[in-house]
């Protein structure tokens, strides 16, 4: 109920750690007294009584102690430990007193103690009842919990003490005790009036998990469908152990189902609190809860068909019901499967969700109609969690980064995503803290890794650009140095001693007609010698490009032996009005429209070639076209594919049209300021 | 003549200088920039100057710029602009008002033929290097009217392009003086030029005809003309 105070039942920690142990060292020494008493019982079906009693016991009791272990502040770790305790010690005490009974009076028994224990049997509810109370969290909800907790101890106290004062007090084969207390005939009724309030108090407890299912969150819910899964089973355990007895006339079938109760409860009850660390446990519940279930089914059918032959005798009744289970079970093997699912769908819906929507998101990707990078909305919608993050871990570092590359930072509480032994990547719950189950885990890293590896490719991706971009550059630097060097160190250097030839010329005495003819020679070569460094500067970068691109590619134009018509930027006076371009930028345009007319002029045969030449504030595009027979293809290691290479490099783009017999259009369009 | 030289690269400036010397020409001042070397000329104020096209501070066009300026307050002064590669874009715009010579600077090795052409600027007439006469005379045109002309004409009008005088031009072809007048009728016939007489408005003519059917060239001071294409590739 809204704005009731959820009290906290007692105070501090720890408590219920102590508690536990303590009831776990008494059932010890119950045990020993008790083994002194079950060594003299002779009677064997006796003896497997009080064992069978004593057995239930201990899941409670193992189970107890391991929420005691893990969860030391939650009381249910105590009444665990109690439940289990006392049954056992109730076990070892009538162990103790039936030896009693049977050896005469070797055995000390205390009156008292036998009187006051009249109720014993309340103890087998107590517990629980205190366990329905305060699951799964270990608190009360509100004042009237409180009041119910308190008033069943006080009712199973006074019921004792009033029994113990009743007439006919002492049940039992437990002779030579007199009357240990005062007996009053009221004391008897009272204890019986006590007895419907005892029934009250346990039915409030019983209603108490359903009240707290109204108001509690997601989570919560989930942990009390674990307990209203093994409330349901007790009935219909009970149920069928009795028709059973009805039917086959002996009570070891309600045994067993009383000993599944008594083990499957505590089970039931532990499992959602310790779910957190031991998820597989909580699995491995949901299987053997299925597998009950399909052996209830089995049993609720062949003892259906088995009253069918009620009157034949005992031979074929035999034969009856074992064709009957064989029949059952495999009429009913698939339905558990079936039953498992449902029952994991129910209990842990969030996992549900988890391995549906990741298993969708696999297929959508088989299909190519989705990425692996949705995975982390996905599971934030599969688990209702908006503040999920996925991060994932590129091979050879440790940082983590999302799924588009850029770095994470601040990655607590999280847990790890492992494939194959390595860890792939970490996930981080958003508010709800809740981190996603093992096997959640285990499929979820399959498109982690698809990520991941995407990621890989993409890195290495960009790096091969910026290595081919620095390439290009570096080609481009140094054809320029080279003409550079060629220009200003060789030329000058053999135009000099050219100049220097001819003045020893004009000084060699008139006689000496042949080193006249000699140094007219050298002279020459000389000549000659230059003009083919200028042929060679010019094709290893023509000098024109250092007075921009609208003059070199004039320049080009006029170097073709055919007419080019050229598209020049109106106003381009070197290109003062538009920024600068880059050396790699014009070098690259240049290129493009030189092989682009240099193929137009050898392969094309067209009447008209034209180079146009465009810039708008951030790019610059060269065009090539004519009007020959077309069929150009950038081929392998052709020079249109060299171009292609060249503009890639530099982050621009190439488009070659040229259909057959249509003429030919290539066309460069660069980022300006690369 | 007195000769002032402007050309940066150390090397080529002290050749040159000495084999004007050599040749008996008076070399008034050097400098090795653009600012320099029109201090220079405006203090000596020589008969001709020898500039490089490309020289500090912009190692641009820093010589053309600075011609223009010598060309504008010095209107009688000879100027020769060496180049170290082809290009088309300064010598063109500069040449029309005469005394304007544009050579590469490896001409200097065809010592003989470069000191003729000191002597023909200063006379007032032109000079134009072989390499962009070919360049001009190279590219197909789109207009046939320079398919007319027989081999030889198109060796005298290249020869005319280049500024020489009929006399220059006879030397070149082994032909008579009166041959050469001739051809020089019959180009400027087909070509539809019709003027005659001095030979450097003959010159300006055949080569701004060369010009205006050659390609566009950007930056031109006078007359630039970007060719229409006739159907646009768009």
């Amino acid at each position: 109920m809204p704005g009731v105070q959820r009290e906290a039942y007692t105070e501090p920690v720890l408590w219920p750690r102590l508690a536990s142990f303590g009831l776990a060292a008494v059932t010890v020494a119950a045990l020993v007294a008790g083994l002194a008493g079950l060594s003299r019982i002779t009677d064997p079906q006796q003896l497997t009584a009080i064992l069978t009693r004593m057995g239930t016991g201990l899941p409670a009791l193992m189970l107890g102690l391991l929420v005691a272990g893990r969860r030391p502040a939650n009381p249910v770790c105590a009444f665990l430990c109690l439940a289990g305790a006392s049954a056992i010690t109730l076990g070892c005490m009538d162990a103790y007193l039936v030896a009693a009974a049977a050896s005469g009076s070797t055995l000390p028994v205390s009156g008292h103690l036998v009187a006051l224990t009249e109720g014993a049997w309340m103890m087998f509810f107590l517990p629980w009842a205190w366990i329905l109370l305060v699951f799964p969290d270990g608190r009360l909800q509100d004042r009237r919990d409180v009041v119910v907790a308190w008033v069943l101890p006080a009712i199973v106290v006074a019921f004792n003490v009033l029994a113990a004062h009743a007439p006919d007090s002492s049940q039992g084969a437990y002779p030579a005790t007199a009357p240990a207390f005062v007996e009053a005939e009221a004391a008897g009724v009272a204890a019986t009036a006590l007895l419907p309030l005892f029934l009250a108090a346990l039915t409030a407890s019983a209603v108490s998990p359903l009240r707290r299912y109204r108001h509690a969150s997601e989570p919560e819910r989930e942990q009390l469908r674990f307990l209203m899964l093994a409330a349901a089973l007790v009935p219909t355990t009970l149920l069928l152990g009795w028709f059973g007895y009805l039917l086959l006339g002996n009570e070891t079938i309600v045994v067993v189902g009383l000993a599944f109760i008594y083990a499957a409860l505590p089970a039931a009850i532990a499992a959602p609190i310790l779910r957190r660390s031991l998820y597989d446990a909580t699995r491995a519940l949901i299987r053997s809860m299925s597998y009950g279930c399909f052996a209830v089914a089995v049993a609720a059918m062949v003892l259906a068909v088995t009253s069918m032959a009620w009157n034949s005798d005992d031979n074929t009744k035999a034969l009856v019901v074992a064709m009957a289970t064989a029949v059952a079970v495999l009429m009913l093997l698939p339905l558990r499967r079936f039953a498992e699912r449902r029952l994991g769908q129910w209990l842990l819906p969030a996992r549900e969700r988890a391995l549906e929507a990741i298993d969708g998101l696999m297929q959508r990707i088989h299909e190519g109609t989705s990425q692996p990078e949705e995975l982390e909305a996905v599971m934030r919608g599969a688990v209702r969690d908006p503040g999920l993050r996925i991060g994932y871990r590129l091979p050879g570092e440790n940082d983590l980064r999302d799924a588009e590359g850029c770095a994470l930072t601040s990655f607590t509480g999280s847990t790890r995503i492992e494939l194959g032994g390595q860890t792939i990547g970490m996930l981080a719950p958003g508010e709800t803290g809740r981190v996603p189950e093992a096997d959640v885990l285990a499929v979820l890293a399959h498109p982690a890794e698809l990520v991941r590896l995407r990621l890989q490719l993409a890195s290495a991706l960009r790096e091969v650009e910026a290595s081919r971009t620095r390439l290009v550059r570096a080609n481009y630097v140094e054809r320029r140095r080279l003409e550079r060097d060629l220009h200003d160190g060789a030329q000058q250097r053999l135009v000099a001693v050219g100049m220097s030839l001819r003045l020893l010329q004009r000084h060699v005495p008139s006689g000496a007609a042949g080193v006249i003819e000699v140094l007219e020679d050298a002279v020459s070569e000389l000549g000659t010698a230059v003009a083919e460094l200028r042929q060679l500067a010019h094709g290893i970068r023509p000098s024109s490009l250092d007075d921009g691109l609208e003059a070199a590619l004039a320049h080009l134009a006029g170097l073709l032996p055919v007419p080019i018509i050229l598209e020049l930027p109106p106003d381009a006076a070197n290109g003062e009005d538009l920024p600068q371009l880059s050396d790699t930028v014009t070098a690259t345009a240049y290129f493009v429209a030189s092989e682009a007319l240099t193929n137009a002029v050898k392969h094309a045969d067209a009447a008209r070639i034209s180079l146009r030449l465009a810039r708008t504030g951030d790019t610059v595009c060269i065009c090539v076209s004519d009007d020959g027979g077309g069929g150009a293809r950038p081929g392998q290691g052709g020079g249109l594919a060299g171009l292609l290479d060249r503009v890639n490099a530099v982050g621009g783009a190439l488009t070659v049209v040229s259909p057959a017999g249509h003429g030919t259009l290539v066309e460069a369009v660069l980022p300006c300021g690369s | 003549m007195r000769i002032v030289i402007g050309e940066d690269s150390v090397l080529f400036r002290e050749g040159l200088a000495r084999l004007l010397a050599d040749a008996g020409h008076d070399i008034v001042h050097t400098a090795g920039t653009g600012p320099n070397a029109l201090a220079a000329i405006r203090e000596s104020v020589p008969d001709l100057a020898i500039l490089d096209v490309r020289m500090p501070p912009d190692l641009r066009d820093d010589g053309a710029r600075a011609a223009a300026a010598v060309r504008d307050e010095f209107p009688l002064m000879g100027i020769l602009m060496l180049s170290q590669h082809v290009e088309t874009r300064y010598s063109l715009s500069l040449i029309a008002k005469g005394r304007f010579g544009y050579l590469l600077k490896d001409r200097v090795l065809d010592l003989s033929d470069f000191l003729d052409t000191l002597e023909r600027i200063k006379a007032g007439g032109s000079a134009l290097d072989t390499e962009v006469v070919a360049r001009l005379l190279g590219a197909k045109r789109l207009d046939s009217k320079l398919e007319k002309l027989t081999p030889r004409e198109s060796d005298v009008l290249a020869l005319m392009a280049e500024g020489r005088t009929n006399t220059g031009i006879a030397e070149r072809l082994w032909l008579t003086e009166r041959t050469v007048e001739t051809h020089v009728s019959s180009i400027l016939a087909k070509l539809e030029l019709g003027t005659t007489g001095h030979d450097h408005r003959r010159v300006l003519a055949v080569i701004a005809y060369l010009d205006r059917r050659a390609v566009p060239l950007p930056g031109r001071a006078e007359g630039a003309q970007q060719q229409t294409p006739t159907g646009s590739p768009n």
